[in-house]
């Protein structure tokens, strides 16, 4: 434990400390033992001493007072015996405490000397106070005695006091060389204790720069259990985690980048890489394989400059039309490849240029497109014979025909005649559907439309007995259309108007602007059975036939109505006619700006 | 009746027999050829009035006969009969001087009225017709064109113009005749001011729409048409 370590590090700090301080302790105890219980000894044994000299004297004045005459005897009684008991006490005191070598010797005199005096003064009292009963005689050796004891324990006292200094020097200077002997001591130990915690947590601060620049390959010493010991061990757990990592993410990366290349390389569309500078980072085999064919020739592919302007930020180049493609020779065959150029990060990073080889579209383009026209070449030949054939029978010129004859040829030419209208719609509707059907459109005034269409269909109109009413709103805005296709539009819609109307009902024409003058709404409505309402997205479905009607037509003239329509960008729908009798077809186109140039559209 | 040399040259045997009985029927002589071969032996044999050529000619194609007619000096006047997607130019078939187009599928009516006029033109002017006429004029032109004499052709559209210059069919054989000399700006104003003149113009129409294909697309199923009442 790296807490182990430290009290292990500081421990020799304490023990040295606890040393110094020990030693100072031992010191205050000695000299203040000392001081409290032998100095304390000898004042006692002075002040005793002086209080026994002041007691003896106070007996002695009495006396000379009494002699004087100024104390009577009973009051030098009362003092000697009250001295007498204080002088007893002191000497017993003094006898209690003998401290200093001699000092009983003298004391025990001073005792008997003390015992004299008393006795003396006691005789002296006794004899009606005799001065001269011995009292100076006692007093003076035990004055004496007395004073010798003061200054056997005044000079012990100094004796004494010139011991504890030096013991105080010498303590002093004891406790600065253990100062002075500790503190390189302690700033050792504590250079050894920083050694001990730091360079294992420099060690890792190391490691973990090392890791940061990429170096993974770290391993630490785990050296201890503690918990830099830990430390290092989450380290190297870390290390081998990143190791791990890393290894993972570039077998991913190799793994992604190989499938690219694999992918690429499958690929049949030449794909170039440009870098920033505009040159090829990278091209795929079909790309090599294509440069290599085109070497030796003089075709160049323009891909470099729209790599170069998508680099210089003008945006990727999605072609929306095979139209773009650029057209190689390419062994003898010609290939048609539709550039498409992205940028890499807006172009800041290079562009990828991808060769879409739309060969075999247009191939397939130009097949559909000879399906048709053979297809239409077929059938129409045989149509020809058979129709040139019915009709040069019923001239009769070649033979007559007898009744049954006639009606026989005469349903064969009807039949040929719906085969036909099949014929020329589908190949429309096909035309119209591939958007092969090219139509110049005209910015065309709406009620022009309306009018030719009336003019056309009013020989159609009036054979059933019907008529045509034309009804145009207020401020049409012109309308960009193909005048051709309208007018199939309008003869389709009306002759189905026509086909559904009861004999002498109105069928009108009505155009009004709509989408506040943005649109223009085209409306054909008949007095007829009317549209099922389950049945009106269907009407407009190829081969379709509302159910019970009678197989006139092949149900794609309402299909043909809405492919035009679409073209134009505009929508085609049936509803109720106004008044709940009969339907109302109506389409939208969108309202050409005006002076806006006729514009070539494919439809 | 008329009568004159038909050459009907087509690989369909039914296509065949129904012409030439529309034509017989006509007072037409009428001969055959299957194959571009045939049909060079043929006009080599024989002088004929109009010659019938359909564009699909098996393995063959139609303009090609046409150009080695024109390049043996064979100016017989030729109906050239389409279907759709038959034909990708039909400038190239007019400047070999073949402006008469019909397009599959035909009946005798048509066959006959087309056959007959454009016999008529190559024949002495009849007697009904004043020279110098507008009538007469448009004749004149589409005969020249049909012998490739281009020019005469411009100057006789121009008189029947200066006749009649509200006419829709005149100024749509003058567009046929800038789309021969490759002047297709003319082509288009000459189409647009006869389809202004007529918004139902159908031949105007079409000529139109194949100056617009061949514009936009360099090709063109849009035969040549020079109208109904021509």
């Amino acid at each position: 434990m790296l807490r182990n370590r430290i009290l292990l590090g500081v421990a020799p700090l304490i023990i040295l400390l606890m040393l110094v301080g020990g030693y100072a302790v031992w010191l205050f105890v000695r000299l203040g033992g000392a001081i409290n219980t032998t100095l304390h000894e000898n004042y006692t044994s002075i002040v005793a001493m002086r209080d026994l000299k002041e007691h003896a004297r106070r007996i002695d004045q009495a006396f000379l007072a009494y002699h004087a005459g100024s104390a009577t005897l009973a009051q030098t009684r009362s003092v000697l015996d009250e001295q007498a008991a204080l002088c007893r006490n002191n000497v017993d005191a003094e006898l209690a405490i003998i401290t200093e070598p001699g000092e009983r010797t003298v004391a025990s005199r001073l005792k008997a000397q003390d015992e004299a005096f008393l006795a003396a003064a006691g005789t002296a009292l006794a004899q009606d106070g005799n001065p001269d009963a011995g009292l100076p005689s006692t007093l003076g050796p035990l004055l004496d005695s007395a004073s010798e004891i003061l200054s056997i324990n005044e000079r012990a006292m100094t004796q004494k006091d010139h011991r504890a200094r030096d013991t105080a020097s010498r303590s002093t200077r004891v406790m600065l060389l253990a100062m002075a002997a500790s503190l390189p001591l302690g700033l050792y130990f504590a250079y050894r204790l920083s050694g001990i915690v730091l360079r294992p947590i420099q060690r890792l601060t190391e490691s973990a720069r090392e890791l940061g620049e990429g170096n993974l390959d770290q391993v630490l010493p785990v050296s201890s259990p503690d918990e830099l010991g830990q430390l290092a061990d989450a380290f190297n757990k870390m290390a081998g985690k990143l190791r791990l990592y890393r290894q993972t993410t570039s077998e991913e990366l190799v793994h992604a980048r190989q499938a690219t290349e694999i992918v690429f390389a499958a690929l049949l569309d030449p794909i170039v890489i440009f870098s920033s500078d505009g040159e090829i980072a990278y091209q795929n085999p079909a790309s090599e394989r294509l440069r290599k064919k085109l070497a030796g020739t003089e075709t160049t592919l323009p891909v470099v400059p729209l790599a170069m302007k998508v680099i210089n930020g003008g945006g990727d180049y999605l072609p929306e039309s095979f139209d773009q493609s650029i057209c190689v020779r390419v062994d003898d065959r010609e290939k048609f490849l539709l550039p498409r150029v992205i940028g890499l990060r807006d172009g800041g990073a290079g562009a990828v240029v991808i060769l879409h080889d739309i060969t075999r579209f247009r191939l397939l383009d130009d097949v559909k497109t000879n399906l048709v026209a053979t297809v239409s070449h077929e059938l129409k030949t045989p149509l020809t014979s058979i129709r040139m054939a019915v009709y040069l029978l019923l001239e009769e010129r070649i033979g007559a025909l007898n009744p049954k004859q006639t009606e026989l040829l005469i349903a064969s030419r009807d039949d040929a005649e719906r085969l036909l209208d099949l014929i020329n719609n589908l190949l429309d509707l096909a035309k119209l559907e591939s958007g092969a059907a090219v139509s110049e459109r005209r910015a065309t005034h709406p009620e022009d439309l309306v009018h030719h269409a009336a003019d056309a269909a009013r020989e159609l109109v009036s054979t059933v007995g019907a008529q045509i009413t034309v009804q145009v709103g207020p401020n049409l805005p012109p309308v960009a259309v193909s005048a051709d296709q309208l007018g199939h539009v309008f003869s389709n819609l009306l002759s189905n108007a026509v086909k559904h109307s009861p004999p002498g009902e109105e069928i009108v024409l009505g155009a009004r602007a709509v989408d506040s003058g943005r649109s223009v709404r085209f409306s054909v409505t008949d007095h007829g059975p009317g549209v099922p309402r389950t049945e009106r997205e269907r009407v407009f479905d190829k081969f379709y036939r509302l159910p019970g009607e009678p197989r006139e037509g092949a149900g794609l003239g309402l299909a043909i109505c809405r492919e035009i329509v679409r073209a134009h960008e505009g929508e085609i729908g049936v509803v109720p006619a106004p008044g709940g009798r009969g339907s109302e077809f109506f389409f939208t186109l969108p309202a050409t700006t005006p002076g806006e140039a006729p514009t070539q559209q494919r439809i | 009746m008329s009568s004159g040399k038909i050459f009907l040259i087509d690989d369909e045997r039914t296509i065949r027999l129904t012409f030439r009985l529309a034509l017989e029927t006509d007072g037409y002589e009428v001969h055959e050829a299957v194959s571009a071969d045939e049909a060079m032996m043929g006009f080599r044999a024989e002088k004929y009035d109009l010659a019938v050529l359909d564009l699909r000619l098996g393995e063959d194609n139609g303009l090609n006969v046409l150009a080695g007619m024109r390049q043996q000096g064979i100016q017989t006047p030729t109906l050239m009969i389409t279907a759709y997607g038959s034909i990708r130019n039909a400038v190239r078939a007019m400047q070999l001087g073949a402006i008469d187009f019909l397009e599959k599928p035909i009946e005798p009516a048509t066959l006959r009225r087309i056959v007959a006029e454009i016999v008529g033109r190559h024949r002495p002017r009849p007697a009904d017709m004043v020279p110098g006429s507008f009538e007469d004029c448009l004749r004149e032109a589409k005969r020249l064109i049909n012998l490739q004499e281009f020019d005469p052709a411009a100057e006789k559209i121009t008189e029947a113009l200066r006749i009649d210059d509200a006419s829709p069919d005149a100024h749509n054989l003058r567009g046929v005749l800038y789309e021969i000399c490759d002047d297709f700006d003319g082509a288009r104003r000459s189409y647009g001011r006869a389809i202004k003149l007529d918004s139902r113009h159908k031949a105007a129409q079409q000529n139109m729409r194949r100056i617009f294909e061949l514009f936009n697309f360099g090709r063109s199923e849009e035969p040549l048409n020079l109208g109904e009442n021509s």
